[in-house]
Formats: structure tokens, sequence, C-alpha cells
């Protein structure tokens, strides 16, 4: 019998809510800050990151859009979150927090691998493919720019798109999924719908600026 | 960045509030904002994940080195924080000369100074609990920690919560599919010597082994 309480002991350990039941995520928090070095805190921790455990996942693997890498990320970054617990101040969600810290560690793989992101991203997303860089359009689309551009050219829908694709890193797949697209066009055909108008929007700036300028 | 824009996080907020509102407008207005909120949006409920493929059992992985990383026997300290390391690194070395252990098969697991309970390693990789089917059975192996008398083998839902365990004297236990209970999602075993738990695997997915 000593035996069989040992054991439950052990796996209650690893597999139980650390505050007797399913606490909110302050709770949880709060839980750990007060006791951060002892089972209770400890297990509060544990199950507050196996609650979002499989949501950081999923979104490391939409941006960096392999597996292992996703693995590696992932859990980098719900060790980084344990080991930032105690400064966590409890202003907004818990979800928002560890969202910016997901989403800081996927944009530095990206920028790791030389993905191009933000304002580069939209320029390739609108840049005519034939010419090589095309410096006067950089110097057009400074980013402040470029979100003036997409707000007054773009659909919320395209924008939206653009923005998830460019800013974000976000598999074109994702992004049909989650703005619940026709899955026959999906979100390319969103972006693609984006680019013609943001390219045209360029190129009518640019007659402006040469119009008013001859 | 327009003027006003939001923290990250009030914009999870910021749609629920009534449409003549300031903020609810400039969310509207702003594609910065927008775009923002629709990622976090994204992150907090991921939808459809069949774009993912093998997500249940990548899930389970994580969840398997998250509780190496992680886990920590009564008494010892386990946050991974940059002023600890050393003291770890140090505390692992002396548990191991202390007790005798030869290289090739050790513990590996969190130092410090109560049981010693982590992934059994042999080598450098850690032992691993296999799921295999067949003719409908499911059977779960661990040929790890031989001086332990006993195997606990627990069948976990998708929260890590334990749904049902079996007492094994061998490493091992087989059980027909269709009795599987029905939120069983993962399996981890455990190995106990003298009335303690001295080791326990990783945590691995059923779901192949049930499709
Ligand atoms: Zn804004």
């Amino acid at each position: 019998m000593m035996l069989r309480s040992t054991v439950r002991r052990e796996i209650r350990q690893v597999v139980d809510p650390a505050t007797g039941g399913d606490g909110t995520d302050r709770e949880l928090v709060l839980a750990y800050q007060r006791d951060p070095d002892g089972d209770v805190g400890r297990q509060a921790a544990s199950r507050l990151l196996a609650r979002y455990r499989q949501r950081v996942l999923v979104w490391c693997w939409r941006v960096v859009g392999d597996r292992e890498t996703a693995l590696d990320a992932a859990q980098e970054v719900l060790l980084s979150a344990w080991g930032r617990l105690d400064e966590y101040d409890h202003d907004g969600r818990f979800g928002a927090w560890l969202f910016t810290i997901a989403r800081n560690r996927c944009l530095s793989e990206l920028r790791r691998r030389r993905v191009p992101l933000d304002t580069e991203a939209v320029i390739e997303l609108v840049a005519d493919p034939t010419p090589a860089p095309d410096e006067d359009l950089e110097r057009r689309l400074a980013a402040e720019d470029l979100l003036g551009l997409v707000r007054d050219t773009l659909s919320p829908e395209e924008g939206t798109a653009v923005w998830l694709r460019c800013h974000e890193g976000l598999s074109v797949d994702a992004i049909t999924r989650h703005l619940a697209l026709d899955e026959k066009s999906g979100a390319r055909g969103v972006l693609q719908r984006a680019r013609r108008k943001l390219r045209a929007a360029v190129a009518a700036r640019a007659g402006d600026e040469d119009g008013g300028e001859g | 960045m327009m003027e006003h824009c939001h923290p990250m996080n009030e914009l999870a907020d910021l749609a629920g509030l009534p449409t003549g509102d300031p903020r609810r407008r400039h969310l509207e207005d702003c594609p910065r904002c927008r775009g923002l909120a629709a990622a976090q949006g994204l992150f907090l409920e991921p939808g459809d994940t069949s774009d993912l493929p093998d997500l249940v059992a990548a899930d389970a992985e994580l969840a398997g080195r998250l509780q190496s990383a992680l886990a920590t026997p009564p008494g010892a300290v386990t946050r991974p924080t940059r002023r600890r390391a050393n003291w770890y690194a140090l505390a692992a070395v002396l548990a191991v000369c202390a007790v005798g252990l030869t290289a090739s098969e050790l513990w590996r697991g969190p130092g410090g100074t109560g049981p010693r309970v982590g992934e059994y390693v042999r080598g450098d990789e850690a032992v691993g609990l296999a799921v295999t089917t067949g003719e409908g059975f499911l059977r779960c192996d661990w040929p790890a920690a031989p001086e332990a008398e006993t195997f606990v083998f627990a069948l976990l839902d998708a929260g890590l919560a334990e749904v049902e365990r079996h007492q094994e004297v061998r490493p091992g236990f087989e059980k027909s599919v269709t009795d599987l209970p029905a939120t069983a999602v993962y399996c981890q075993a455990f190995a106990v010597s003298r009335g303690d738990t001295i080791a326990r695997s990783g945590i691995v997915a059923l779901r192949p082994a049930r499709e």
C-alpha cells in the first residue's frame, strides 16, 4: 500500500493541476509567484504552461514552417516564460504576454534565416519581379508610408492578410484558415489582389510625384 | 505606428468594446493594431490545425521535453534561471559521483538533494518508451531501470491528467485497443524501487497505435 501511495504521489506531481483544480491563468501565476521554489508554485507554473503548450507549438510551426525548428522554438518560448514568470505583472491577459514571447522568438528565427519581414516583405510583395531590386520603390515605401498605403488602398481583410504574411511570417495556409477564406484561392488569392492594388497605388503615387516635379 | 496605437496586452479586449468607442474605432482603422490583434487571435485560438501533420505526436514530444527540463524532485530548485545553472551542473556531477554510477548508464534529471527522478539514460540517449500495436493490441515497452521492482504505466488525457494506470512487474504492458479509454492520448511509464519512483519515461502519444 505504501508503495502504491508513493507512486501515486509522484504521478500526481507530474500530471495534476497545481491548485487542486483548474485555476484561472491569473490564479496559477499568483500561485507560482507566491511560492516560486516550492512544489505548489512549480506545479502551478507547470499547469499554466501545459495549458498553452500546444498553442505555442502551433504558432511556432505555422511561422517557422518545420516541425523540428518549431519544437525547439516552442520549448525555448515556454522555458523562457517560466524563467520570467516572476516578472509578469498581470497587466493584460497572460496569453497576450506569452504571445509576445512566442512572436519575438519566431521573428528572430525568420531574421536569422534572412526571410524578409516588415517593410522588406511588403516591397517584395509589391515589387515587379523582373527588374532587380527596385531602390526607388524601397525609398518610396518607408515603414510609416506603408501602413498608410495599406490603410488607404486595401480592404480590412486584405490588410490583415498582408500583415499576417509580411509582419508575422505566417504561412499562406494558416492565413487562409484564420480568415475563413474560400479554400480554392484562399489567402493566396487575397494576397494577389492586395499586390495588384498596392502596385497600382505605388505607380499612381510615382506618377503624381513625377507630374509634380515636371 | 499610428498615433494612439494600443500595446499588445490590450489588443485582445478591444474588439469587445462598444462600436462608438474611440479605442475600437482605432482598432478598425489601424492596419498595425488590426494585424496584431488578428495574429494574437490566431495564437489564442489556433482553429483547424490540419495544416500541421502529426501535431499530437509533436505536442507529446514537447510535453516530454518540458517535463525533462522542469521536473524536480521534492526539495530541489528547478527554475531555469541563469544564475543557478552552474549549481545544477555541479550538483548533478556530485550526485553521479556520490552514488558511483557507471558512465554508460545513468540518470538524467535535475540535480539537488532529493531522490533522483528523471529520464533513464543509456550512453547519451534517454531510453524511450515504445508504443506499438499488433492485431488489435496496444503494447508499451520501456526497457529501463533494471533495478526497479515494479513499473507503472499511466495513460493520460490531452491535458496530461491520468485516465488509467497499469502496475506491472515487467517493463511493459499490453492492452486490447478496444479497451483503451476514449480520452487516453498519451502514455508515461514510471519505475519503482522500494516504494519510491526512481525514474520516469518521456510522455509518448498513443495516437499512432489507435489509428
Ligand atoms: Zn494602431
